[in-house]
């Protein structure tokens, strides 16, 4: 109760402070070199008021009540957007309509959802009483007062978008002027069921953020001249091939020699990464530039923004993905955030813009939710569009906020600069799980996962190890890989039960010892690896038991529904003129192999490698994209188990811009 | 009560394992069974603020397919579990249960998806002897066993206070 009295406290003292400050710190980005000389590492702090900072720390990591709030990155609206109700307020109106947005924003639609708080509010509050007492007023004077529209931020409505809404042709574009409108229309004594199919018609019309932005697209068309990371700790987990994010982070470095990297981290790593990174090969001065944090940092870069570039070409309308380009840039969501149940706002994770912004990198703030993985901007080079596929997740960030289907679809159209934007099924909760796009030799080749082929091969080499450790004699390894081979699955199952069952305490728990048995280096997961090859196995038996216990059902018929998914993607990918390739690889959140989750630049495919018990299984993957890539696109891997042990890998770990000029 | 819980798998013969499994057909599987409901009322049922989940709005496609992962992951979570040889669960230094070593460093999930896990309440011990009929009958008439001794105790208590 103290607490959360202590942060309203804070919040309404922010709430003064913010506009302020924000103006003091937007200048003080400060550059520190790590040492004197040529050093390779920068380091440039960008301080953050204390006031602002305590507001910051004081937001949850939460869904946010107030549907509408804004992570306050720059001070464009004047005062932070409310995160939650402060308490109960003394007029019952509010609540009523604040419960009424709450409610029925994401059935009823953002236009209908406010009349209908307009309404309970009192439609005669939101219309200028100059107007009101017939005094000569210009259109701007007649417009309701900001503080009107406050009122309505107040209670949860994102009013930055009503400007999208154009209520009367070459009228006034604002969202005063669409409150205006509509309370004038309830004023005039329409009802709101008369009004629901009126504002239905009133155009949608999206306007980019930041004009010549275009979103860069990921199919292996540019060359990566810079890789933005996030950073979570400043030692190894484990060591060098672990596939944790520093680990990660070395190799990209060591692999992508003419890139430039700039990297986010909490404060309190920053001394001991420091030390960590004086034995990498960073090649040139001022090659990595850190950007410290005070709140805590998180992994996927690739979630809270998307990378493009400004380039004079997009501003005079071109289409020229390889442009040179003005300035590299960033556009990030509303405000950042994870899950796909609703989004749960990391307030770390969007501050960090501001210091990226204080480098001089353009960083622009949509009025669109989004996760950044659940986006794909690629060129078809067959018709020569430029195409977002954005997984159904970010569809329904959007559509929470009030906005249709296709007026979120229309949005991020024009938001990043692409000529088609395609909703897809969240298979495996982003898109860059589902599917790896190159274009190639005139045509879009669609990488897609093969679970059944990742799992029979996961299974092998699990076979072999209990072999290895004389769990299974030779003949009965050989039985279990011949079921494998005729794609056998009960046989197999009745073979190695048995044997999985003797290693099973009285709690059908696998012990630490037992585990080992599939790990074959320090640093490979003894956890992790039996934790693929279970599943591994329910991949493979799924469709052929049926099991009589009900929650084991229920998990297998998942199962089946995926497989159902994947093919309806494939369809979609196929319709699209798309060559599908099938790449074993498994993706089922921290229990992942996955083979797509790379980047590609013009001549290189950088792999999400797992190694260790499974790297024979990482050679089979490239092996297919190598067999359909030819000779002059290499395939590079990079180990990131750990990283998928987390629920990533290498795409969702980067940022990747094109060379600047 | 766990105790003797433990004693009755721990009798059940690990050959069951052995019983052949029998090819099925798929099942019809755009029916939604009672755990997949139960989960998506979870998912559904969360707060935000005043309200629920619900008022989002989500498709039903889209939560199933939310819901498919929740099931996956807490299953997983629940039946393909690396203990310490002592016992002790393993964690990481992030104190997660389940990850590499094995364990999640610091920096965080990018899904946190096991908040729904309570829809998934069987302590059944083993994942692929599911199937054998003989052993979760007798799982359950030991549970019947337990719980109605239990019950009958409790009784007698309440008995005795009352007079």
């Amino acid at each position: 109760m103290m607490k959360h009295q202590r942060d309203r406290d804070i919040h309404i003292l922010a709430a003064a402070l913010v506009p302020i400050a924000v103006l003091g710190f937007a200048t003080r980005g400060d550059a520190q070199h790590y040492e004197s000389g040529q050093s390779p590492i920068i380091v440039r702090r960008h301080q953050v008021p204390g006031a602002i900072h305590d507001y910051r720390r004081s937001l949850p990591e939460a869904r946010p009540p107030f549907r509408g709030f804004r992570a306050t990155i720059f001070n464009t609206l004047g005062a932070p957007w409310p995160f939650d109700v402060a308490g109960p307020s003394r007029d019952p109106q509010i609540d009523r309509a604040r419960q009424l947005v709450a409610s029925r924003l994401a059935r009823d639609g953002l236009l209908v959802t406010l009349a209908g708080a307009i309404e309970v509010l009192g439609p005669e509050k939101f219309i200028d009483s100059r107007a009101a007492t017939g005094s000569q007023a210009t259109p701007a004077a007649s417009a309701p007062p900001q503080n009107q529209v406050d009122l309505l931020k107040s209670i949860g409505l994102p009013v930055d978008l009503l400007r999208y809404f154009h209520v009367s042709a070459g009228g006034e574009n604002s969202p005063s002027a669409v409150v205006e409108h509509i309370a004038k229309r309830l004023l005039s004594g329409a009802t709101l069921d008369a009004l629901r199919s009126e504002l239905r018609q009133i155009p949608f019309l999206f306007s980019q953020t930041l004009p010549g932005f275009r979103v860069a697209t990921e199919s292996g068309e540019n060359e990566i001249g810079t890789v933005r990371l996030q950073l979570t700790r400043g030692a190894y987990w484990q060591g060098p091939g672990a596939g944790g994010n520093l680990d990660l982070a070395r190799q990209l470095i060591e692999q992508l020699p003419n890139a430039d990297f700039i990297a986010s981290i909490e404060e309190k790593h920053l001394n001991q990464f420091l030390q960590l990174a004086r034995g990498w090969s960073l090649l040139r001065p001022d090659r990595l530039t850190l950007l410290p944090e005070r709140l805590p940092v998180a992994q996927w870069a690739q979630d809270n923004g998307k990378a493009g570039i400004v380039t004079s070409a997009t501003a005079g309308g071109g289409t020229d993905d390889a442009a040179m380009p003005a300035g590299i840039a960033t556009l990030v969501p509303r405000y950042a955030g994870r899950r796909e149940d609703g989004s749960m706002f990391i307030p770390g994770e969007s501050f960090l813009m501001d210091s990226l912004a204080a480098t001089g990198h353009t960083v622009i703030q949509s009025p669109l939710l989004f996760q950044g993985g659940n986006l794909l901007a690629v060129r078809d080079p067959a018709t020569d569009q430029r195409l977002l596929l954005i997984g159904e997740a970010e569809i329904y960030r959007n559509t929470a906020l009030g906005l249709t289907n296709a007026q979120v679809l229309e949005a991020f159209r024009i938001e990043c600069e692409v000529d088609r934007c395609i909703m897809m099924p969240a298979v495996s909760f982003h898109i860059d799980f589902d599917v790896c796009l190159r274009s190639h030799h005139g045509r879009m080749v669609a990488f897609v996962n093969d679970s059944p082929s990742a799992s029979r091969i996961v299974l092998a080499l699990g076979v072999k190890a209990l072999a290895r450790s004389s769990l299974l004699d030779d003949a009965s390894a050989q039985e279990l890989l011949d079921d494998l081979e005729a794609r056998r699955p009960v046989p197999f199952l009745n073979r190695l039960g048995p044997v999985l069952g003797r290693q099973m305490d009285a709690q059908g728990r696998f012990s630490i010892s037992f585990a080992k048995v599939f790990a074959v280096s320090e640093v490979d997961s003894p956890v992790g690896n039996l934790q693929r090859f279970l599943l591994a196995m329910d991949t493979f038996v799924h469709g052929h038991i049926r099991p009589t216990d009900r929650h084991a059902e229920a998990y297998l018929s998942t199962f089946r529904r995926r497989d159902a998914d994947r093919r309806a993607l494939d369809s979609l990918l196929t319709n699209l003129g798309w060559k599908i390739v099938g790449v074993p690889s498994l993706a089922d959140g921290d229990r992942s192999i996955n083979y797509l989750n790379g980047i590609h630049d013009r001549s290189h495919y950088y792999m999400p490698s797992y190694g260790g018990l499974f790297a024979p299984l990482d050679e089979a993957a490239a092996e297919v994209f190598q067999d359909e890539l030819g000779p002059e696109i290499a395939v590079v891997p990079i180990l990131c188990g750990e990283s998928q042990r987390r629920v990533g890998a290498i795409h969702c770990s980067v940022n990747l811009y094109p060379p600047s000029p | 009560m766990v105790g003797i819980c433990v004693l009755l798998f721990a009798l059940t013969p690990l050959a069951s394992a052995q019983t052949p499994n029998v090819a099925v057909q798929p099942s019809a599987d755009d029916e939604i069974d009672a755990v997949e409901q139960e989960v998506l009322d979870n998912i559904l049922q969360q707060p935000v603020g005043d309200t629920t989940l619900e008022s989002l709005d989500l498709p039903l496609p889209f939560l199933r397919r939310v819901a498919g992962r929740i099931i996956r992951s807490s299953y997983q979570h629940r039946y393909h579990v690396v203990v310490e040889d002592t016992h002790s669960a393993s964690a990481g230094d992030d104190g997660s249960p389940n990850s590499a070593n094995g364990l999640a460093p610091p920096g965080g999930p990018a899904t946190d998806m096991n908040r729904e896990q309570s829809s998934l309440n069987s302590s059944k011990p083993s994942r692929y002897d599911e199937h054998s009929l003989a052993r979760t009958w007798l799982y359950l008439l030991g549970l019947g066993i337990v719980i109605g001794t239990t019950v009958g105790v409790v009784i007698l208590r309440r008995g005795r206070r009352a007079r």
